[in-house]
């Protein structure tokens, strides 16, 4: 199945793109698609964004879905699902 | 008043401790169209009400608990309180805010504000239910610390839902910079606490049945699902909710947004490794500050175990950590943690604890200090041991802690030997953990803002340059920040006015400064506030009360003795950082301040050189002296 990683904002640059597809088998779930995302950005994304040891996004940034958050890794990916990245500087 | 205009209890409590007595007077109309409630209404009762010059902590000094026409829990962020007062931290004026349901049940009790002046002869508290208020003993509580005397007036007060705020031993003290707990959030800076304290009044209860009424229930009741149902699908709402403030540490410390070493650079290269300490060991999960809060961006949080082994408590907000790590260079998040409790506990704001504490540090390793002076402490930068131990003697005015207590300024101008280049802060209201060198718009905001060197009163404008957040403001004339260079500095003043009248509005309306982050801008407020009040209230109006009150505060200030040196930044925040990320990027420090006050000054109508509004401006804006 095909899944769509969008970067929005600001995380365009840090991912070098806005818009990236990738194919997974069935059954894949968000921890495949994060594992993938350190396979292929790891190198570019800052240390602020991304925990390389342990293949996860850091504090500022909100991974989504049709409208709602994504957050357990063990959330089943869908065929032809958008799932957009946002930095959130939320203040404070 | 309800018959007029909807949606405020239409009643102002006076309590005048010294007799006691209370008694109540209808909210003035004109004032309620000119200021609208909250930190607006309480300035004109303060400029109106209180002699310039008077000692702060004098009996004769007010303070005033603010709520506006949006304090309802049913609104976005309506679980707030404001608490407005000339600050014996800065001299000028004060105002500082928490989220709770106090102003919500204030409300209920009948009142939108209360005035509070004169000082017991012994310690007392408050309590205000349904229509009255009533006085009584609080010797028992003196000295108790804040969730001891939260726990023994909850066991005195058994029929009802109180909602409480009281002061620490820190307020009893007069710690200059002690604040007002709710709970466990803090109307933190500076120094509520010490003028409640200075009127031995430990802590106000409040109560009440009867819910304030909007003007136009049922369209507000729609409109309200709507932005419920936006928020729940806005990023910047989750990100509150899933990460909480503490969730910038990493982010900040990599865009240069995280004063370190008492400000000798903007970056530590240790925030990721230090939230991920937080994440591992001392967060248990997100919770809200008042009833019905979507967002939930406050952490419940403890430390296991170990030498700073800590109960589960409402804490650890980023500006508390980043004050008790990166400012004092601590690499022990269970001390952070710890020293935040710590200071909730003692009352006094963690803000200006870490900053008074980094100042020491410093002054200790510059040799301004002498040994008698610390007798025995080691004031080495990153000693996590010693930090609990000075908030403890800065809260009892102990050793080195009774000068450290009344804020950088005033220990500085003690100390002397060359330790007022240490001293940061604006209008004597120490820094807190956002640096301008990150966006340059924050630098005339740090500077011109009325309670000092505040990032949340009125604006914390890196996040427009830096962070390229817009608050719904561009449609107002804000520039699309995406076509902003951070570090660039012309057109940051004249960004800055705009930033600050938008983002002042929540704190007139009785709401939560998050939301406006999250989407709930000027439009938004506006036409909540037509639906509660009945009155068709538009945007444009809304932010010319904005500045109108701005405007005030600016003249509580000048009649209070500050000019516009006052508004001038320390070196130190403008200087090139001398280690870290952005060592010798010549762009990132800030290199024509003045220029971007003139800006700033000309966008508002003041006067270029001695930055007082003009008589135009006044006129403009309807504000009479």
């Amino acid at each position: 199945m095909r899944v769509r990683l969008a970067a929005m904002g600001q995380l365009e640059k840090d991912f070098g793109g806005g818009r990236f597809d990738f194919e997974f088998p069935p059954d894949s779930t968000l921890a495949d698609l994060l594992v993938k995302i350190g396979d292929d950005f790891s190198g570019r994304l800052p240390e602020s964004l991304w925990n390389r040891a342990e293949r996860k996004f850091r504090g500022a940034v909100v991974m989504m879905s049709d409208g709602a958050a994504l957050r357990d890794p063990a959330q089943p990916l869908k065929d032809g699902q958008e799932i957009l990245i946002f930095k959130v500087l939320v203040g404070g | 008043m309800s018959d007029t205009l909807g949606g405020y209890a239409g009643k102002c409590l006076h309590l005048d401790l010294s007799v006691p007595s209370g008694r109540t007077e209808d909210l003035d109309p004109e004032i309620l169209r000119d200021y609208l409630g909250g930190t607006g209404y309480a300035a004109r009762i303060l400029y109106d009400g209180q002699k310039p010059g008077i000692d702060p902590l004098s009996p004769e000094a007010m303070l005033v608990v603010s709520t506006g026409p949006l304090t309802l829990n049913a609104v976005p962020g309506g679980g707030s309180v404001e608490l407005c007062f000339k600050s014996p931290l800065t001299g000028g004026w004060g105002e500082s805010r928490a989220g709770s349901d106090f102003g919500p049940d204030l409300r209920r009790a009948g009142f939108d504000h209360v005035v509070i002046r004169g000082r017991a002869p012994r310690p007392v508290y408050v309590v205000i239910r349904d229509g009255k208020a009533e006085f009584r003993p609080a010797e028992h509580l003196a000295g108790k610390l804040v969730s001891e005397k939260l726990a023994m007036i909850r066991r005195e007060l058994p029929d009802g839902r109180f909602s409480i705020g009281c002061i620490g031993p820190g307020g009893e003290n007069e710690v200059a910079f002690a604040g007002v707990q709710f709970g466990d959030r803090a109307a933190g800076r500076a120094g509520a606490g010490a003028v409640l304290g200075s009127k031995n009044l430990l802590a106000i209860a409040v109560e009440g049945r009867n819910e304030v009424v909007a003007a136009k229930p049922a369209e507000l009741k729609e409109l309200l699902r709507t932005y419920f149902t936006q928020l729940r699908s806005n990023p910047v709402s989750i990100g509150f909710h899933d990460n909480g403030t503490v969730g910038d540490l990493a982010a900040n410390d990599e865009k240069g947004d995280w004063p370190t070493k008492n400000w000798q650079s903007n970056s530590w290269g240790k925030g990721a490794v230090l939230l991920d300490s937080f994440v591992r060991r001392n967060f248990i999960k997100p919770y809200p500050c008042y009833r019905g809060c979507t967002i939930s961006c406050g952490r419940k949080v403890r430390v296991p175990d170990g030498a700073y082994a800590t109960v589960e408590h409402g804490g650890a907000e980023y500006e508390s950590i980043s004050c008790f790590t990166a400012y004092v260079q601590n690499e022990d998040m269970d001390a952070a943690v710890h020293c935040s409790h710590l200071c909730n506990e003692y009352g006094v704001d963690t803000i200006s604890a870490g900053a008074v504490i980094a100042f020491a540090l410093e002054c200790a390793e510059a040799g301004s200090l002498a040994a008698s002076d610390i007798a025995g402490l080691d004031l080495s930068w990153g000693n996590s041991k010693v930090l609990p131990r000075l908030v403890r003697m800065i809260a009892l005015r102990e050793g080195i802690g009774a000068v450290l207590a009344d804020g950088v300024r005033a220990a500085a101008a003690r100390i002397g030997k060359g330790s007022e280049a240490f001293a940061v802060h604006v209008k004597g209201l120490e820094g807190p953990a956002h640096d301008p060198r990150s966006g340059k718009s924050l630098a005339v905001s740090y500077g011109t803002g009325n309670r000092g060197m505040c990032h949340i009163h009125p604006a914390e404008a890196m996040a427009w340059d830096s962070g390229k957040m817009d608050w719904g403001l561009c449609k107002h004339g804000l520039p699309d920040p995406n076509g902003v260079d951070r570090w660039d500095e012309p057109g940051k003043g004249s960004a800055a006015k705009l930033i600050q009248d938008g983002l002042n509005l929540p704190d007139i309306l009785g709401t939560c400064k998050f939301f406006m982050y999250a989407g709930i801008g000027v439009d938004e407020l506006a036409a909540m506030l037509s639906l509660i009040t009945g009155r068709d209230i538009g945007p444009a109006e809304l932010l010319a009360v904005s500045e109108r009150v701005i405007n005030l505060q600016r003249l509580f200030n000048l009649r209070e003795g500050f000019t516009a040196a006052d508004d001038l930044l320390p070196a130190r925040v403008c200087a090139v950082p001398s280690f870290g990320r952005y060592a010798g990027t010549a762009e990132c420090g800030i290199s024509d301040f003045p220029g971007m006050l003139r800006e700033y000054y000309e966008a508002r109508g003041w006067d270029a050189g001695t930055g007082i509004p003009t008589d135009a401006t006044l006129k403009r804006i309807g504000l009479r002296r």
